[in-house]
């Protein structure tokens, strides 16, 4: 009896301390049935497809790069990182263009979505945890699950999404 | 000897103050040793040689190479005394007690005989110690009192002006290095003394203004010393310029100091850096007349002997019987009819020629900007111009009819090649003051080394880019140490072998072909092919019996720790040095050569791109991409018909060039790209490339032309990747990606590997899309690879 309350007290406790203040906008998008969500912050900007220049031998997930205004971007297709079929694109599909923590410094990339919705503005209490079920994405991705009224959108951290990969490119990469 | 007295008085006081521990106390005690020595006439030979020997010890004290300080500082301060009273006329040298220490101190022991045999050196003394010696020069005492606290506190100060004023100062101390460079070189500019003098005076004013004490003294003396040099009362060489740069480096040391300070906050104690400078400069400025004269060899006379219009002897002559103490040896020489006028012009012109002579340019007016927004301007330019080559070349816009039209466009063009040229321009540095500080390395390396050496620059109005100038000094500054140290030999060693006594480096800079060229030539002695050789079949560099071209040999220096110095100095020898460089060379994108004549001399040669923003390259398509191969190492392209093909078991592809075979790989399939035209060997062309003297040919679709373009890096995530070097934007605003030969060299290498050894295995993520999308293509691809002959690879090889 004693254990029980022992580990449960343990567990609420990790549980509070897990949960770190993810009041926030975030800006929602679509890939394929799901929706998701990331922070406003980070967001950088948003722009229409155009056309992407492929890196060669890289993993598929990694697009190319792009052109933005002088700078040259990577872009993902989240898409292909989280496994899922890569479809062609159509006149809603967008790159947004987020800042990653990366290194020391931030690092601007591109992520490839079906479509961009609406920034919402989202509180803690409507945001609960990600249940540990074997779903094809790695749950350090997922920040939380939001829930407004009936949508559920899937909370991303994009440092954690795009940053991880990186780290295996470079590595995977580096074959001389 | 009452100067000896007084002056061994004030040693006893300083004395009493100090203690073996305390070292500007010793520091103090040393300079007055030295001024004694200097003071004292000679006659008292013993007497200066004991106070030169003390001077000695204190300075072993504070170096701390005596086995125990306390004693070695009582036994100065025993010799001390000792001498006091020899002086005085109490003692004889003889009699005085000396210790064991002070015994050494005085060379006593070995000479003195108790018996008076041979010449009783105690005799000789007390002849000499009591009042015998002529009245030395009457010298002003230098203020040896301690000067106040030397420490830097940077709290007492508004940081942001501490920082201005660092940077500022650093300039002035630049420019006044610059002048005195100028001066010593012998134009007796009095612009440039004006312009040292007044890079002091304004560091003085200031350091006053922001209490920066330190600072403010020592740039206080300089400036006064250099206000003797502006009155004439001491000439600005020699002994004196060696102390003006002293002060311009401990100044210098004081700015890192004050810079340190505010960025830990903790209060830099500058006494170390201060102390011998300040003191040193003081001296002078106390007493013009003792600056040791500069000697009469490197001026007209010098000449004159040289050319066998004059002897020697007749030049000393000629010095005593002058009729004022300061005529010029010219004058002299004419006025005693000895040399023909003709002949003194020739020469003293000769002198200036050979001389730097300051430039007249007129100052032009500087602004300072702030250099992150100056390359912000620099971006957007260079996006201005790509939004009017997008315009331009807009088939819609071009089918347009209109005259009008076309003319604005063909105007807004011509704007925007000009902008973008301003851009560039304002990128470019002269190499000038990278030049200046290679000069004052020189100069101090043949002081140091004892060599004679003259450094003669040209082109120093070269400009480079910024970015190329930041990486191009520590890699000149090595190789002009190399030069002068290793390359010129001493100068008996240069008579011997009937060179002229001064060793002789060039130093050059000049636009080429597109690049720019940086040249570092020595008559020295050369590079010993077969000592490099020797040592490098020692190291196991090479195969022992390989025959190796002359280039393949100087090649060799550039292995790490690889040196054949007899001898390592602290300036150069240890084998750390070559290999930097080539490493810094190459992440520049540039090229060095090197030629060398034993005995007669070697020359450097760097080659480096005019930018590094901007590549030479040509641009290729490869099915449906485009990329650019740099130009710089494309030797020849050719089209590629089957005939050319041979094939090698099969399985290697290669290509005979006039009798070279050259080994090819098809960059469509070593990229994995989809194949959209039916190739096959049919037309194509091959780009023949050359990476560390290795050729191959790279397969592509067909040339599209030779662009110039700005580089933009991939960032960090295809940071691993070596096969492509970065992207450049073309003029339709897509990206062209920039092949790495090298990594594409080493890439079809190690595939060649992992296919060899892991042939079912299909571990390139590439090649599972591939092959989802086309299991042909793939199982092609990994049969047909091209690759070059089997090299020993270690570990390489495509972890995925």
């Amino acid at each position: 009896m004693g254990n029980a309350t022992e580990t449960m007290a343990a567990t609420a406790e990790a549980e509070v301390v897990s949960t770190a203040d993810r009041t926030g906008k975030y800006l929602t998008f679509r890939l394929a049935a799901e929706e998701y969500g990331l922070e406003i912050l980070k967001v950088r900007e948003i722009i229409g497809m155009m056309d992407i220049t492929q890196v060669p031998r890289t993993p598929h997930y990694i697009r190319g790069v792009i052109n933005l205004r002088g700078r040259v971007i990577p872009v993902v297709d989240l898409r292909a990182k989280f496994e899922m079929d890569v479809t062609e694109d159509t006149n809603e599909t967008c790159i947004i263009v987020v800042e990653v923590a990366s290194g020391d410094g931030e690092v601007s990339m591109g992520i490839r979505v079906d479509a961009v919705s609406e920034v919402l503005d989202i509180k803690e209490d409507q945001i609960e945890d990600t249940p540990t079920f074997g779903s094809g994405i790695d749950t350090r991705f997922i920040l939380g699950i939001g829930k407004i009224k009936e949508d559920v959108k899937i909370l991303l951290d994009i440092d954690q999404v795009l940053t991880e990969g990186d780290l295996a490119l470079a590595a995977n990469l580096s074959g001389e | 000897m009452k100067e000896l007295e007084k002056l061994l008085e004030q040693v006893t006081a300083d004395l009493m103050m100090t203690d073996h521990e305390d070292l500007p106390g010793m520091a103090r005690l040393h300079d007055l040793f030295e001024n004694i020595i200097r003071t004292i006439d000679d006659d008292a030979n013993n007497i200066s040689r004991v106070v030169q020997n003390c001077a000695d010890l204190v300075e072993k004290i504070v170096l701390n190479e005596v086995s125990d300080r306390s004693v070695s500082f009582m036994a100065v301060t025993d010799a001390i005394i000792g001498l006091q009273k020899v002086v005085r006329g109490e003692n004889s040298f003889v009699d005085i007690v000396f210790s064991e220490e002070v015994a050494i101190i005085a060379d006593v022991a070995p000479i003195m005989s108790p018996n008076g045999g041979t010449a009783s050196f105690g005799e000789f003394i007390e002849a000499g110690g009591r009042g015998e010696v002529a009245e030395p020069v009457e010298s002003k005492e230098v203020n040896n009192a301690p000067v106040g606290e030397y420490i830097i506190d940077p709290s007492a100060g508004d940081a942001s002006l501490l920082a201005d004023f660092i940077n500022e100062a650093r300039e002035h101390c630049a420019t006044a290095e610059q002048c005195l460079m100028d001066l010593e070189t012998g134009s007796d500019n009095n612009n440039a003394i004006n312009a040292v003098f007044r890079a002091f005076h304004t560091i003085k004013g200031a350091a006053g203004f922001l209490d920066l004490k330190p600072i403010l003294e020592l740039a206080h003396e300089s400036e006064t010393l250099l206000d003797l040099g502006r009155k004439g009362t001491v000439t600005i060489e020699g002994e004196v310029a060696d102390a003006a740069f002293d002060a311009v480096d401990a100044l210098r040391k004081l700015f890192d100091g004050l810079e340190q300070a505010l960025t830990t906050g903790q209060p830099f104690d500058g006494s170390e850096v201060m102390f011998h400078t300040l003191d040193n400069v003081k001296r002078m400025v106390a007493n013009p007349d003792d600056v040791k004269p500069v000697s009469p060899d490197q001026r007209v006379g010098d000449i004159l002997v040289s050319r066998k219009t004059i002897t020697q002897e007749q030049i000393d002559r000629a010095l005593a019987n002058r009729a004022q103490p300061d005529e010029k040896l010219g004058e002299t020489l004419v006025k005693q009819g000895l040399v023909e006028p003709k002949k003194i012009a020739r020469a003293l012109r000769d002198q200036k020629s050979a001389r730097k002579e300051t430039s007249g340019k007129a100052i032009k007016e500087m602004v300072k900007i702030d250099t992150e927004r100056l390359d912000r301007l620099v971006d957007t330019i260079g996006e201005l111009v790509i939004a009017e080559s997008m315009v331009g070349h807009d088939n819609e816009i071009l089918s347009i009819a209109s005259s009008k039209v076309s003319r604005n466009i063909a105007h807004l063009n011509k704007i925007t090649r000009e902008l973008q040229e301003m851009g560039m321009a304002m990128r470019l540095v002269p190499v000038k003051p990278t030049f200046q500080k290679l000069a004052r390395a020189v100069r101090d390396l043949t002081k140091k080394s004892g060599k004679d050496v003259d450094l003669i620059m040209s082109g120093e109005d070269t400009e480079v880019d910024r970015s190329i100038i930041e990486q191009i000094g520590d890699p000149l500054m090595h190789m002009i140490r190399n030069s002068v140290d290793h390359g010129i030999e001493s100068t008996e060693q240069r008579i011997a072998a009937d060179k002229s006594a001064t060793g002789k480096v060039w130093l050059r800079a000049f636009h080429k072909g597109g690049n720019v060229h940086f040249e570092i030539e020595d008559d020295g002695m050369g590079l010993d092919k077969d000592l490099i050789l020797t040592k490098a079949r020692e190291k196991g560099l090479i195969d022992g019996n390989r025959e190796l071209t002359d280039k393949e040999i100087f090649a060799l220096i550039f292995h790490p720790g690889f040196s054949t110095a007899k001898r390592i100095t602290d300036i150069s020898g240890r084998g750390v040095g070559m290999d930097v460089v080539k490493k810094n060379l190459e992440s520049m994108r540039g090229h060095l050569d090197i030629e060398s004549v034993s005995g007669q001399g070697t020359k450097f040669t760097m080659k480096l791109p005019l930018t590094l923003a901007i590549i030479d390259g040509m641009l290729v398509s490869v099915e449906a991409e485009k990329y650019i191969i740099p130009t710089l190492s494309i030797v020849e392209s050719l089209v590629l018909t089957p005939k050319l093909v041979s094939t090698v078991t099969g399985r290697d592809e290669m290509v005979n060039l006039r009798g070279d075979l050259i080994p090819l790989v098809r960059i469509n399939q070593l990229f994995g790209l989809p194949s959209e035209t039916t190739n096959d060997g049919d037309n194509n062309t091959v780009v023949v490339v050359e990476d560390s003297e290795r050729m191959i040919g790279l397969v592509v679709n067909e040339l599209l032309g030779q662009q110039q373009t700005v580089i933009k890096s991939l960032g960090v995530v295809f940071q691993g990747q070596k096969w492509i070097s970065g992207g450049a934007i073309l003029s339709d605003g897509t990206i062209g990606l920039i092949i790495d030969v090298g990594g594409v060299v080493n890439l079809a290498h190690s595939l060649r590997d992992e296919l060899y050894t892991h042939h079912e295995q299909v571990n390139d993520i590439n090649e599972i899309e591939e092959s989802r999308k086309d299991p042909d293509m793939a199982k092609l691809k990994m049969e047909t690879l091209a690759l070059e002959k089997p090299v020993s690879i270690s570990e390489q090889g495509i972890p995925l």
